[in-house]
């Protein structure tokens, strides 16, 4: 009896202790952490304006807007012998320089300089890779399990020896649909419609190792009824079909990115570490090169 | 340490479950013929974790239409590069044993974490709003499952 009254008195009293079993912490190597200079810029022959974000890094536990630009920098662009400073301007956010002026060229390899005021310094180099013509793009079209017919357009091109650059494809499909129950007035005032050419993922690669191998890959335009045919659906259609060869850092920082925003909402996912290729700061800064060709499809 | 060219930009870092102490102490002393008490203090340091640090926006290129897409992601510390704390508890027990009719039956007192250790479980970041000034902001929570827990037990021998 008394064993059992001494049990009861010590439940109820070490019922009292029950502790709150989620608990603010706050470590102190993830509160203090500096925040550093983000740089963002992708440079290219074919672009007629070059353009490099800055910004900061926010500490997880601050509050505020994270990604306002830092105005007061210095960027500079060399290639060796010249440089080029680029300006920020207000409207777009951005530092940009005129590539009319100074010309980005395949083969070169550049240095951005980041500076601000309060001594932050950011570098980077990126080689513009040689460029990679499209050699054709072509109509295909499978039918589906669930009875559908799907309609891809078939990107080729041939790769040079030598280079491990990797590949990016994507484009637009442009179309007009064809209105079987319209009058010919009505189909003929039809306007064009534009969606992006999928290829499963805005930063799909391919040909990592391709070593001078021919290269193709197919994108995703549309699905349709099977008794229907490609012909059937839209009076125009054509493809405005882009590859890009970028350099290794423009793939991976893309590729990391987009897994990292894909896979934030999800709390079993394990964390994306996002690669710089910068000294002193994060983000990216590379080169690529743009070649496009466009097809219509019939 | 691990080392791995593509994972952790080549560096080398700790695995997940890298515990590099693991203990425990177990003890037992016989008060008296009829009262026996025993404690197990259990010791482990802490896991290797990846942890948030910082948010930054990051910019993608978009060369079909020449615009860049704004993101914001995380900044994470190495890869496992950050360590949680220990797990640490003490269990203990004080049992009185008697013998009636020639079978032992024994009356047990248990506690499992006996100075209520809150061990992490795991940690996750949330966001708290401020009420006084309706901000918000990311904290990390620990979270723990089980604080002391008291028990009492008979048993006996047929």
């Amino acid at each position: 009896m008394k064993a059992l009254a001494f049990t009861a008195l010590t439940m109820s009293v070490l019922t009292g202790c029950q502790p709150q079993l989620r608990e603010e912490v706050t470590p102190q190597a993830l509160t203090q952490q500096a925040d550093k200079l983000v740089v963002t810029g992708f440079i290219s022959p074919q672009d007629t304006l070059i353009s490099v974000s800055v910004t900061r890094s926010q500490g997880i536990a601050e509050t505020g807007t994270v990604g306002t630009a830092v105005a007061n920098g210095r960027v500079t662009l060399t290639d060796g012998g010249s440089a080029v400073t680029l300006l920020f301007n207000t409207k777009r956010q951005r530092y940009e320089a005129d590539a009319r002026k100074w010309p980005v060229l395949s083969g070169h390899r550049y240095t951005l300089r980041v500076q601000t005021p309060d001594g932050q310094l950011v570098t980077g180099s990126a080689t513009v890779p040689q460029p990679v013509a499209l050699r054709s793009v072509r109509l295909d079209s499978t039918v589906a399990t669930d009875g559908s017919k799907r309609f891809f357009a078939r990107y080729t091109w041939q790769d040079t020896p030598g280079s491990v650059d990797p590949f990016q494809t994507t484009g637009t499909f442009v179309f007009v649909k064809k209105c079987t129950t319209c009058r010919e007035e009505a189909n003929a005032a039809r306007k064009p419609e534009s969606v992006p050419v999928s290829f499963g993922s805005s930063t799909a690669l391919s040909g990592w190792v391709a070593n001078g191998a021919a290269l193709e890959t197919q994108g995703n335009l549309t699905s349709t009824d099977p008794k229907t045919t490609f012909g059937g659906s839209y009076q125009r259609a054509s493809v405005q079909a882009i590859l890009l060869r970028v350099e290794d850092a423009y793939a991976r920082y893309h590729q990391a990115v987009e897994k990292a925003t894909a896979t934030s909402a999800n709390p079993f996912s394990e964390p994306v570490l996002i690669p710089t290729n910068l000294q002193g700061g994060l983000g990216c800064f590379a080169a690529y090169t743009r070649a496009s060709l466009t097809a219509t499809l019939k | 340490m691990w080392q791995f060219a593509a994972l952790n930009q080549g560096r080398a870092f700790h695995p997940r479950h890298d515990r590099r102490h693991d203990g425990s102490v177990v003890g037992i002393y016989q008060l008296s013929p009829r009262i026996r008490v025993s404690g197990t203090w259990v010791y482990g340091s802490g896991q290797a974790l990846t942890m948030p640090v910082a948010r930054y926006a990051v910019a993608l290129n978009n060369a079909a239409t020449g615009t860049t897409t704004t993101k914001v992601v995380r900044e994470y510390t190495e890869k496992n590069g950050f360590r949680g704390e220990a797990y640490h508890r003490l269990d203990v027990s004080l049992q009185f044993i008697r013998e009636r009719a020639g079978r032992e039956r024994i009356w047990e007192l248990s506690m499992y974490n006996a100075y209520n250790r809150q061990n992490p479980f795991f940690y996750a970041l949330e966001g708290k709003t401020d009420p006084a000034s309706n901000t918000s902001r990311s904290v990390l929570y620990r979270y723990s499952l089980f604080s002391v827990i008291p028990s009492v037990s008979y048993s006996f021998k047929l």
